[in-house]
C-alpha cells in the first residue's frame, strides 16, 4: 500500500464509520421499527402509517407545518436578500466583515438560548411590553408571544443566516460591471435586479432555501417555546409519540414521513425553478 | 459636423487624491478619440464620469449641447463597452444584444430586426442562440460592441476592450474596430494604455498623466511634435537623455555627451531623440545636423524593427532604428559608424 492509499483510508474510514454508525444504522433501525406494532409483537404492519391518515390531527398538522415552512422560507429569502446585497455590493468589505460577525453571534450561543432571548423580548412582562407600559402607551400587556407571529420571528431568526451566506457567496462573484452594463443599456433598477442580479444568484438562493426549509420544517425549539396553541408543529407530534405516549414505532413512522415530505418538497421546488441538484452551490 | 461632447474643466477628487484636473476636451461628431495614459492616470475615471457612473467634482459635461448634470447612466445617450465586457452569461448572444432594445418602447419585430442587423454587421450571423461562455475572446468582444452599438448611442465609450485578447487577435481587432467606426460613423471614445492602439485607430489622441491632459492632438503630431517630456517618453520609442548643464551652444548630458542645442527660450533638463531620427553612415553631405562617430555595441535583430545600440564616447547608450536596407546588412557589433541627427529632431524639455 503506498502512502497515498494509506492517507486515503486514514481519512475515509472515520467518515465512513461516522456515517454508518451514527446516521445510517439508526435510520435503518427507525425505518424497521416504523413498520412494527406498538404491542411489541415481532411482525410487520402498516398500522403506524395508517394511523397518520386516519386521524386528521396528524395529517392536518403535517400539511400546516409544510405550508408554514414554505412560507417561512420565502419570508427568509425576502428578508435575507437585501441584507446579502447590502453586505456584498453596497458597503465596504471592512464594515461588511464586522456586520457579518454580528450576524454570526446568535449562532454561537445556540438556538435554545436565542429563542429564550425572544421570550425575554416579546414576553408578557418582556422588554417591549414593559417599555410601552413605562411610556404610558398601553395599560395591559400586548399578546406578542405564543402565537404564529412570535413563532415565525423565532424560526426566521434562527434560519436567516443560512440563507444570507449562500446568497452572499453568489453575489460576491457577480461582476459589478454587469450591473453597470445593464443600467447603461437603459435598464431600470428593478430590471437590473430581476434580469441580472436574481438570475446570477439563483444557485445561492436555491441552496439557502433548501437549508432554511429543512431547518424550519425539522425545528422543535421555536414552535414549542414561541408558538401558541394553534401553531402545532409536526416535530411536536413526533416528540409526543416518543416521549408522551411512548409509542416509539408510531414516532418512527412520523419521522420518516417528515423525511419523505421534506425531500419531495425540495425536489418539486427544484423542478419548478428549473434547477438541478448537482448545480446547487456552484 | 458639430461638437457632440464637451468636457468643461472637469476635475474629480477622491479625498486628497486628484483623479482628474481641469480636463477640457471637445469631441466632434463622428470622431474617434483615444484617451491614452499609464494605469492610474485617471482615464477610466474620466470615462465613468462621461457614462454617468461617477459625478465630477467640478466642471460640466455636455453631450449635444445638453448638460449631463444629475442625469443617470440609463438616461444618457452614451453606451459603454466594459474592460471585462460584462456580457450577461445567463443569456445567449441574441438576448444580450436585444437587452437594451427591450428597455426602449419598440415593437418586437423592430428590435429583432435591429439586433439581427447588428449581429450581421459585426460578423456574428448564426451565433444568436450561442451561450456567451461558448464564444471565443474575439467573438465576445464583438457581442459586447454589438450590444452597445445597437442602442445607436451618440457616443460609444470603450474601456480598454482589447486588453484581454492575445496579441495577434488584438492587432486584428484594432483594424476591425477602426473600420467599423468609419462605416457606422458613431463617435468613439477609446480608453487605452497601449499607445499603438491609440495611434493606429484614432483621429485624435489625448495623452493623460496624473489626471492632466498633457496633449490632445493627432497621432502624427503626438509622435512628431510632442509638447511635453511625458508625451515624448510615453508615445513611441524614444531615447531619453538627462541634461546636466548647457555650455554656450551645446548641451551636456549627465553622462557627458555634448550635443549642439537647438534654439530654445528655456533651460532644458531632458532631451529626447527618436531611434529613427538617427541616420547611420549618411550618404552625401548632411546639413543642420549633429554628427558623431559611434561604436556598435549590440545589434537587436527583430525583422523590420531591427535596432542597434551605440555608445558615442563610451557614454550614453543610444537606440538607433536601422532602415531595412541591404546597405546595413553587413554591420557587425564593434563596427564604428558615422551617425547624424538633424537639429529638428532633437527635442528638449524642461521637466
Amino acid at each position: 500500500m503506498d502512502g497515498n492509499k494509506k492517507a486515503f483510508y486514514f481519512l475515509f474510514v472515520p467518515v465512513a464509520l461516522w456515517l454508518f454508525l451514527l446516521i445510517i444504522l439508526p435510520h435503518i433501525d427507525l425505518f424497521l421499527s416504523s413498520f412494527k406494532p406498538n404491542s411489541g409483537e415481532d411482525t410487520y404492519t402498516l398500522e403506524n402509517y395508517k394511523a397518520f391518515f386516519s386521524d386528521s390531527i396528524y395529517w392536518r398538522t403535517f400539511i400546516n407545518t409544510t405550508l408554514y415552512a414554505i412560507g417561512v422560507t420565502l419570508l427568509a429569502f425576502a428578508v435575507s436578500f437585501p441584507i446579502a446585497f447590502y453586505l456584498t455590493k453596497v458597503i465596504s468589505p471592512k464594515i461588511a466583515g464586522f456586520l457579518m460577525l454580528l450576524l454570526l453571534i446568535p449562532l454561537w450561543v445556540g438556538e435554545l438560548v436565542t429563542i429564550y432571548g425572544w421570550v425575554v423580548v416579546l414576553g408578557e412582562n418582556g422588554v417591549i411590553n414593559e417599555s410601552l407600559k413605562y411610556l404610558g402607551l398601553i395599560e395591559t400587556s400586548l399578546p406578542l408571544i405564543y402565537n404564529n407571529v412570535s413563532m415565525t420571528i423565532g424560526l426566521l431568526y434562527m434560519s436567516m443566516l443560512f440563507m444570507i451566506i449562500p446568497i452572499m457567496t453568489t453575489l460576491e462573484s457577480l461582476d459589478d460591471a454587469q450591473i453597470e452594463a445593464a443600467s447603461d443599456l437603459g435598464a431600470s433598477k428593478w430590471t437590473v435586479f430581476r434580469r441580472i442580479v436574481i438570475p446570477h444568484s439563483m444557485p445561492g438562493i436555491i441552496n439557502g432555501s433548501i437549508i432554511v426549509f429543512m431547518l424550519v420544517i425539522g425545528d422543535y425549539v421555536a414552535p414549542n417555546i414561541l408558538g401558541g396553541k394553534s401553531s402545532l408543529w409536526f416535530t411536536e407530534q413526533i416528540y409526543n409519540q416518543f416521549l408522551s405516549t411512548f409509542n416509539w414505532n408510531q414516532g418512527a413512522a412520523f419521522g420518516f414521513l417528515l423525511l419523505i415530505i421534506s425531500s419531495v418538497t425540495i425536489w418539486i421546488a427544484l423542478r419548478l425553478s428549473g434547477q438541478k441538484l448537482d448545480k446547487v452551490g456552484e | 459636423m458639430g461638437c457632440i461632447l464637451e468636457l468643461k474643466d472637469i476635475s474629480k477628487y477622491f479625498g486628497d487624491y486628484v483623479a482628474s484636473k481641469d480636463v477640457n476636451i471637445s469631441v466632434e461628431e463622428g470622431e474617434f478619440i483615444s484617451i491614452l495614459g499609464p494605469s492610474g492616470c485617471g482615464k477610466t475615471t474620466l470615462l465613468r464620469m462621461i457614462a454617468g457612473f461617477m459625478e465630477e467634482s467640478e466642471g460640466d459635461i455636455e453631450i449635444m449641447g445638453k448638460s449631463m448634470k444629475g442625469i443617470s447612466p440609463e438616461k444618457r445617450p452614451v453606451n459603454i463597452v466594459f474592460q471585462s465586457l460584462a456580457l450577461f452569461p445567463m443569456m445567449n448572444v441574441y438576448e444580450n444584444v436585444v437587452f437594451g432594445l427591450k428597455r426602449k418602447k419598440m415593437s418586437k419585430e423592430e428590435s429583432e430586426k435591429l439586433a439581427l442587423d447588428m449581429l450581421n454587421r459585426v460578423g456574428l450571423e448564426g451565433f444568436e442562440k450561442k451561450q456567451i461562455n461558448a464564444l471565443s475572446g474575439g467573438q465576445k468582444q464583438r457581442v459586447a460592441i454589438a450590444r452597445s452599438l445597437v442602442m445607436k448611442p451618440s457616443i460609444l465609450l470603450l474601456d480598454e476592450p482589447l486588453s484581454a485578447l492575445d496579441r495577434k487577435l488584438r492587432e486584428h481587432m484594432k483594424v476591425e474596430l477602426k473600420e467599423l467606426q468609419k462605416e457606422i460613423g458613431t463617435t468613439f471614445i477609446y480608453i487605452t494604455h497601449d499607445q499603438s492602439e491609440a495611434l493606429v485607430m484614432s483621429d485624435r489622441v489625448a495623452v493623460m498623466n496624473k489626471g492632466l491632459i498633457e496633449q490632445l492632438d493627432t497621432p502624427y503630431n503626438l509622435y512628431n511634435h510632442p509638447k511635453t517630456a511625458f508625451v515624448a517618453g510615453f508615445v513611441g520609442d524614444n531615447n531619453r537623455f538627462e541634461i546636466a548643464n548647457t555650455e554656450g551652444e551645446k548641451v551636456i548630458t549627465k553622462k557627458g555627451w555634448k550635443v549642439t542645442k537647438p534654439a530654445l527660450d528655456f533651460e532644458p533638463t531632458v532631451m529626447y531623440i527618436r531611434p529613427e531620427a538617427f541616420l547611420v553612415n549618411p550618404e552625401g553631405e548632411v546639413f543642420d545636423s549633429v554628427l558623431f562617430d559611434a561604436k556598435i555595441n549590440t545589434i537587436l535583430f527583430d525583422g523590420a524593427n531591427t535596432k542597434i545600440l551605440v555608445k558615442p564616447d563610451d557614454r550614453d547608450e543610444i537606440l538607433i532604428a536601422l532602415p531595412q536596407n541591404a546597405r546595413f546588412q553587413s554591420l557587425k557589433e564593434g563596427d564604428i559608424v558615422k551617425v547624424a541627427v538633424a537639429y529638428d529632431n532633437i527635442k528638449c524639455y524642461e521637466e
